[in-house]
């Protein structure tokens, strides 16, 4: 027993083999039953602070604000997840939130996964995005961040695979 | 199935002592820290603590402030019936961390913890190493593990952990217990709702 380190440096890039998340999607509909299951999937990671809400989390779903809020990404998907967190009190009270709305989104790509859906994690949008988003959802800079944003579809690429094998149908 | 483990994945901070999780299990954690780095390249770095080398460790870690302030915090939550229990829980994990089997460390690049303002590439690091800690607790428990976090934001802590794991340019973004649960936390109560636009 003891340690072993992974140097991650060293590890050659899989992500075109076995990677969940996509980049193009389909122009079709994400039916509501799974955009439920979807949303009750971001509202269970850890967080760092006690209530109140750490966090928000919008889902932009109508076709003329996703196109909207579309025009400022490279990413073009039928849905888009927002993960605002609360600035905190001190730094570290943020950064603690950043990992909870980065951690949302997570779960957000492994149920879509599961959904037979693609996910497409953006941490660091453009800042015409993060103004755009800020400005649909009328959230106060001075009180949100933006930790990460969630484009959602059926992958344009057939052969991507999951993180998982598929183990539920919407 | 995936909604099932997202759902039932808590923080556990007591362990069945000695008992390791299968090879199979770790290997598939460390493939999807590899599909998250392969997505978000960072200086990363992780650790898979176990056996004398976690015990001796443990001295450097349970030093640290935020392990009490978590303990204060999640003490506030648990109801005056429950907390004779939740207190004796908390003392055991004292001691030796849980005695979880395994500890992983996740080593990125960092900023100074006293800054107000980190640059990008730092809060970049930390993000994405807290999208791997995630990754890594919803594998664990879809492996039937369980998984309890704890945070570092004390530089002499932090300096002395890196320094008996021999590191000099990256920072821990996160400690991570990996093992099977001896407890079974109260379930969340989840309130919030995502609001639709």
């Amino acid at each position: 027993m003891g340690y072993f380190k992974v140097e991650f440096s060293e590890l050659e890039y899989i992500y075109d083999q076995v990677c969940g998340f996509a980049e193009k999607f389909l122009d079709v509909p994400v039916e509501d039953g799974k955009l439920k299951v979807l949303e009750e999937s971001t509202l269970y990671a850890p967080f760092g602070s006690t209530p109140p809400q750490p966090w928000m989390v919008f889902v932009v779903k109508t076709p003329e604000m996703v196109r909207d809020l579309g025009r400022f990404h490279r990413i073009k998907a039928p849905v888009i997840f927002l993960f605002f967190v609360n600035m905190g009190i001190t730094r570290l009270n943020t950064l603690a939130n950043l990992a909870s709305g980065c951690a949302q989104a997570v779960n957000l790509a492994f149920q879509a996964s599961a959904l037979q859906l693609g996910c497409f994690i953006d941490i660091d949008p453009p800042k015409e995005f993060v103004d755009k988003a800020f400005e649909i959802t009328k959230l106060s800079k001075n009180e949100y961040d933006l930790a990460a944003v969630g484009f959602v579809g059926y992958p344009a690429r057939e052969d991507k695979k999951v993180f998982f094998e598929v183990e539920e149908r919407g | 199935m995936v909604l099932d483990f997202i759902k039932e994945r808590r923080t556990i901070r007591k362990y069945k002592r000695g008992v390791f999780p299968p090879r199979e299990a770790l290997e598939e954690i460390l493939s999807v820290t590899r599909l998250i780095y392969a997505q978000y390249p960072i200086p990363f770095k992780l650790y898979i603590v176990s056996g004398r080398t976690r015990l001796d460790l443990v001295p450097f870690m349970r030093q640290h402030y935020s392990i009490f302030r978590d303990l204060v915090i999640i003490g506030k939550l648990v109801s005056e019936e429950m907390r004779p229990m939740y207190e004796k829980i908390m003392v055991e994990f004292m001691k030796d961390l849980g005695g979880a089997p395994i500890t992983l460390i996740g080593l990125t690049k960092l900023y100074d913890w006293k800054e107000e303002n980190w640059p990008d590439w730092a809060v970049r690091n930390w993000k994405v190493s807290w999208m791997m800690s995630q990754a890594i607790m919803l594998v664990a428990k879809k492996n039937g593990l369980d998984t309890g976090s704890f945070t570092f934001s004390s530089a002499t802590v932090e300096g002395k952990i890196l320094e008996f794991l021999g590191e000099r340019d990256l920072n821990i973004a996160f400690v991570l217990n990996l093992g099977y649960a001896d407890e079974n936390p109260l379930p969340k109560k989840i309130e919030w709702k995502v609001a639709e636009i």
